[in-house]
């Protein structure tokens, strides 16, 4: 009796199993699908850009697409942005949002096969998902911008650059100011040692820890140590260059001038910390408070800290002042399109497809696609047909380097790890328990460990 | 009583009250700052009202940038059918597994055991694949409904195996057996009613863990009319700076409903034992 | 009567009972986990439809991963130090709402109420607490140990790590404790009682042997709980300070969706569901020997 029951209950287990690996096999079957789909939309993202103006009517009426933002400060804007874009053009856009990470969030989409129509995500999301994403070669807006800022693989533009970041020193010019006495320019202290007296003054002065240092991983690695693979020579192939050198071995920080110029301000920063007894204890939302309520003149991170303007909108953002100067790296901001938005070409039908290019379209040259942007999110757009000004100050002094040439381009081919890594690292050194030497061999060990 | 007996009881009372202390404080952190805006929880987290008021602002805005009631909804149908099913099927299945001495039973239980120590990560992009990808039933509640009793029924079997062997005699389902009730009949009757405090207590764990659960609603569910409250409460974190008051506020209001629960059940768990304890 | 012997009979009782448990159960976690399996043998990145076939490449380099076999020991510790804590503490309490204290019930929701915040938001709420109310205390009563954040200190982020772990999970297995203290025969007290015990004869005679499956069940969820927590180790110090308190969870999570070599990571999490496994059963097995049958 027994035996044949647990040979039942076998029976049924290997069915079970059997389910099992029917589904493991499904998505096999499936592969070829994906480039299929590709070549597929290839074909129609040529010949439809011209005609675009006029497709919005024919294929919009009742069409659908669904939009994934990343950026919750916008949220709102998003969902405002929908309801007016439908009364518009009678396209529905489901914004839905994530606050996860976003390559995440999408390998849990891709793998359930239910990915958005539109997607706004990071940089290096682009490469991973590549195979996914429609080509966007093809559309009116890659000369407006779309060639510089959104992301070109093998010949192909695969992203569409939603919004202009920079990272760099901000600024509270009336907490400065009041100390000083004198109108605070950010070029008057464009030089470190500038630099150095005007902290020297200010502590001085009563403030006695002007800066204020995050502790975060992403901010230290991606954004203050990014800056080592941003400034070398303001291009591309500079940066991919030299990230190539450290994968290899050939480049030895330690040796390395923009290495040092860069730790040599990070010291000077890090003595004049507010978080200084306990450095990795800081808070970014403390530190935010901290540069709005003038209580420090300067925070290390980018043009995306909004929430400053409830007491303030005397401030800027500034690049880092640095020892060697070599690619006016004192003058020049770091800035480059930070977030993109890509469309899917495996799920979406050639109809969403069609009206998500469409949108993509509204955004640059539609007057209230250009106001969302610039408005309403207070992003600097990437296109240069927009000629609207952002008000917001961050935003509007960033884009004031931007417009007077003075941007260094901003390597964002870092690989994912490299802000739990790097960062880590970096924590280190900030909290005190290592050296710069150390710290160098082991972002050395990082790089060369990559493929 | 003896004074001994007074006093020791006393000294219990403050014991336990220096330690509630403790457990509570954060929870009583979320409620104050609950009411503040943000600035005020991020500069004066500890005090009771902020610089800028006492504000009732954020639950109005939570309320209605989460859809709350939508949600709420949803988070209800959602936990009350899985809980409901959880407790039926594992119920049962324990008592099978307690009472037949079959090797599969033993298998079976064995590897549900085995499986509560799978950590998700290994299951939720295969997951995902299988539901979403081949089979297409993704953005359903039944969906959820259903991996929610996947999901639960080990542990399910597992307490109510223990209690069955320990707290429900034997020779109670012998007589009934001998009586002419079929196994249904003494099972639903007899060992059910038997099982009120462990009922209650995996009642309350269950719905606890689906109610929080965020990882696996986030995957099932895509489409905003069917977040549950966790889901929406997300809109509320940034990725470089979160909205504080609001997120306190979004996590009070979503413990209220569970608090309830927990209370209305946790004087069923008496009830039901001291039920329990005449017969025993 | 001859009916209710036959095979088929009891099959179709047992699958009555069992099946739609064992079902959901095949179904949701099984099936996955088979497939979960497959992938270890392929070197996916977890996004590409491509899943090249590596053979056993993945478990070669789980076994070279030296951050990944750290986080292992870092887990080991951390789990051992928590799960004692959580279960003295948490029978400690179940004990004291039991013994017919005033206000019991107040006492028993109060010691739950950690439960009721889920997951993330817990740890930033300690995050806080950790590195501003305590160090604002510390910096003002001159006491050392609280003049700097504990989390910006690898030791002592293990040691905040364990005591918010300590704090949630002891009223979780309270709950379990109390129903099991409450299922202990009142008359079975009443007559050790009588017999002249003294009160905690009557606790270690009487009480804790009855109580052998409830602490086999806390002992089961905490082991399998703390070697699997991930939300608390994201959310409390993500890891840091610099890395050093990644644990295993944390460890595999990064692995897969970070540095993107999903088909390790999935082969780390397998290598640590195994070991989880091996200690968790073994703990099973001799507690279901010591196990009172009534």
């Amino acid at each position: 009796m027994k035996k044949l029951a647990a040979i039942g209950l076998a029976l049924i287990m290997t069915a079970g199993l059997c389910i099992g690996c029917g589904s493991k096999e499904a998505p096999q079957a499936s592969d070829p699908a994906p480039e299929a789909a590709v070549k597929d939309t290839e074909k129609p993202a040529g010949d439809d850009a011209a005609t675009n103006a006029d497709a919005k009517d024919a294929s919009g009426q009742d069409t659908k697409i669904t939009l994934l933002n990343t950026k919750s400060e916008l949220q709102t804007q998003f969902e405002e942005m929908a309801k007016k874009y439908q009364e518009q053009t009678g396209v529905t856009v489901e914004v839905n949002f994530t606050s996860d990470v976003v390559g995440t969030h999408l390998a849990g989409k891709y793998a359930a096969a239910d990915p958005y129509t539109i997607m706004l995500v990071d940089h290096p999301d682009v490469y991973d998902f590549r195979e996914y994403l429609a080509d966007l070669s093809g559309e009116d807006w890659i000369k407006d911008g779309g060639d510089t800022y959104g992301i070109t693989i093998d010949g192909k533009v695969y992203s569409f650059p939603f919004t202009v970041e920079a990272v760099g020193l901000i600024y509270n010019a009336d907490a400065i100011e009041k100390i000083t006495g004198e109108t605070f320019k950010p070029g008057d202290y464009a030089s470190i040692d500038q630099f150095e007296g005007l902290l020297k003054k200010l502590a001085d002065g009563g403030m006695e820890t002007p800066v204020a240092v995050n502790k975060d991983d992403w901010s230290l690695a991606n954004h203050f140590f990014g800056q080592l693979y941003d400034q070398q020579g303001n291009s591309a192939d500079g940066s991919i260059a030299f990230v190539d050198s450290l994968k290899s071995g050939e480049t030895k920080l330690m040796d390395n001038a923009r290495f040092n110029s860069l730790m040599d301000s990070f010291d000077l920063l890090k003595k004049y910390n507010i978080n200084g007894s306990d450095p990795l204890s800081a808070d970014y939302d403390l530190n935010n408070s901290y540069l709005a309520e003038g209580q420090v003149a300067f925070w290390f991170n980018g043009s995306w800290a909004t929430d400053i303007y409830e007491y303030t909108e005397n401030i800027g953002i500034m690049p880092l002042p640095q020892k060697d100067t070599t690619d006016d790296v004192n003058t020049k901001l770091v800035s480059g399109a930070s977030k993109e938005f890509v469309i899917d070409a495996k799920y979406a039908s050639p109809e969403q497809q069609q009206a998500a290019k469409d949108f993509l379209n509204w955004l640059v040259y539609d007057e209230a696609g250009q106001t969302f942007m610039v408005d309403e999110c207070s992003i600097i757009p990437a296109f240069s047909n927009i000629e609207k000004k952002v008000s917001a100050p961050l935003s509007a002094s960033a884009q004031e380097y931007i417009n007077a040439g003075q941007s260094m381009y901003w390597y964002q081919e870092i690989p994912g790890d490299h802000g739990t890594q790097a960062g880590a690292s970096l924590q280190k050194y900030l909290g005190g328990n290592s050296k710069r030497d150390e710290l160098a061999s082991e972002i050395e060990t990082y790089w060369q460990a990559q493929k | 009583m003896t004074e001994r007996k007074r006093n020791s009881g006393i000294l219990k009372t403050l014991l336990l009250s220096v330690i509630l202390l403790l457990y509570i404080f954060p929870f009583f952190l979320v409620l104050i700052n609950a009411f503040k805006t943000k600035i005020d929880v991020i500069k004066k987290p500890l005090s009771l009202i902020g610089e800028h008021g006492f504000i009732l602002s954020n639950f109005v805005q939570a309320v209605e940038k989460m859809d709350f009631f939508k949600a709420l909804g949803n988070s209800l149908f959602i936990t009350g059918c899985s809980v409901i099913l959880i407790i039926f099927v594992s119920a049962m299945a324990a008592y099978i597994f307690a009472r037949t001495d079959w090797m599969a039973g033993k298998i079976l239980f064995a590897l549900m055991i085995a499986s509560m120590a799978i950590p998700f990560q290994v299951l939720m992009i295969p997951l995902v694949s299988i539901y979403g990808g081949t089979l297409n039933m993704l953005n359903h509640r039944t969906t959820l409904i259903f991996m929610h009793i996947g999901f639960s029924v080990s542990m399910g079997i597992f307490l109510f195996h223990g209690a069955i062997k320990s707290t429900v005699p034997m020779e109670l389902e012998e007589s009934a057996n001998i009586d002419g009730c079929g196994r249904y009949k003494t099972f639903f009757l007899i060992v059910l009613p038997l099982l009120k405090p462990m009922i209650a207590t995996l009642v309350i764990i269950d719905a606890l863990n689906l109610w929080n659960d965020y990882l696996l609603p986030s995957l099932v569910l895509g489409k905003k009319e069917l977040y549950t409250l966790p889901i929406a409460a997300r809109a509320f974190y940034g990725t470089f700076s979160s909205d504080l008051g609001l997120m306190m506020a979004a996590l009070v209001l979503t413990i209220i409903p569970i608090l309830v629960l927990y209370l209305f059940l946790q004087k069923y768990i008496i009830e039901g034992v001291v039920a329990g304890a005449v017969k025993g | 009567m001859k009916r209710k012997h036959s095979f088929w009979y009891k099959t179709g009782t047992f699958l009555g009972f069992a099946g739609p448990a064992v079902f959901c159960f095949i179904m949701v976690l099984m099936v996955p986990f088979v497939y979960g399996l497959y992938l270890t043998f392929t070197g996916w990145n977890g996004i590409s439809a491509d899943k090249a076939f590596v053979g056993f490449g993945n478990y070669v380099t789980t076994f070279q991963d030296a951050d990944f076999w750290r986080s292992v020991l870092l887990t080991l510790i951390y789990s051992a130090i928590s799960v004692i804590l959580i279960n003295v503490l948490a029978f400690l309490l179940a004990y004291l709402v039991t013994s017919g204290v005033k206000g019991q019930n107040f006492f028993r929701a109060g010691f739950f109420t950690p439960n009721l915040i889920g997951g993330l938001i817990l740890g930033y709420i300690w995050q806080f607490i950790f590195s501003r109310a305590l160090v604002s205390v510390g910096t003002k009563l001159q006491i050392g140990i609280f003049s700097t954040s504990w989390l910006s200190d690898p030791d002592k982020a293990l040691f905040a790590l364990i005591i918010v772990t300590v704090w949630q999970y002891s009223g979780f297995m309270m709950l379990i404790y109390i129903a099991g203290l409450m299922s202990v025969p009142k008359d079975l007290l009443e007559a050790a009682r009588i017999d002249g015990c003294r009160q905690w004869q009557c606790t270690r005679f009487v009480t804790l042997p009855l109580m052998v499956s409830s602490f086999v069940v806390c002992l089961f969820l905490s082991i399998t709980r703390c070697f699997m927590a991930y939300d608390l180790n994201l959310s409390l110090t993500d890891g840091g300070p610099f890395n050093s308190t990644v644990m295993a969870a944390m460890h595999v999570y990064m692995k897969a969706f970070t540095t993107k070599d999903y088909g390790v990571g999935q082969t780390e999490a397998v290598i640590l569901f195994v070991i989880c496994v091996a200690i968790s059963i073994s703990q099973v097995m001799i507690g279901k020997k010591k196990e009172v049958s009534m």
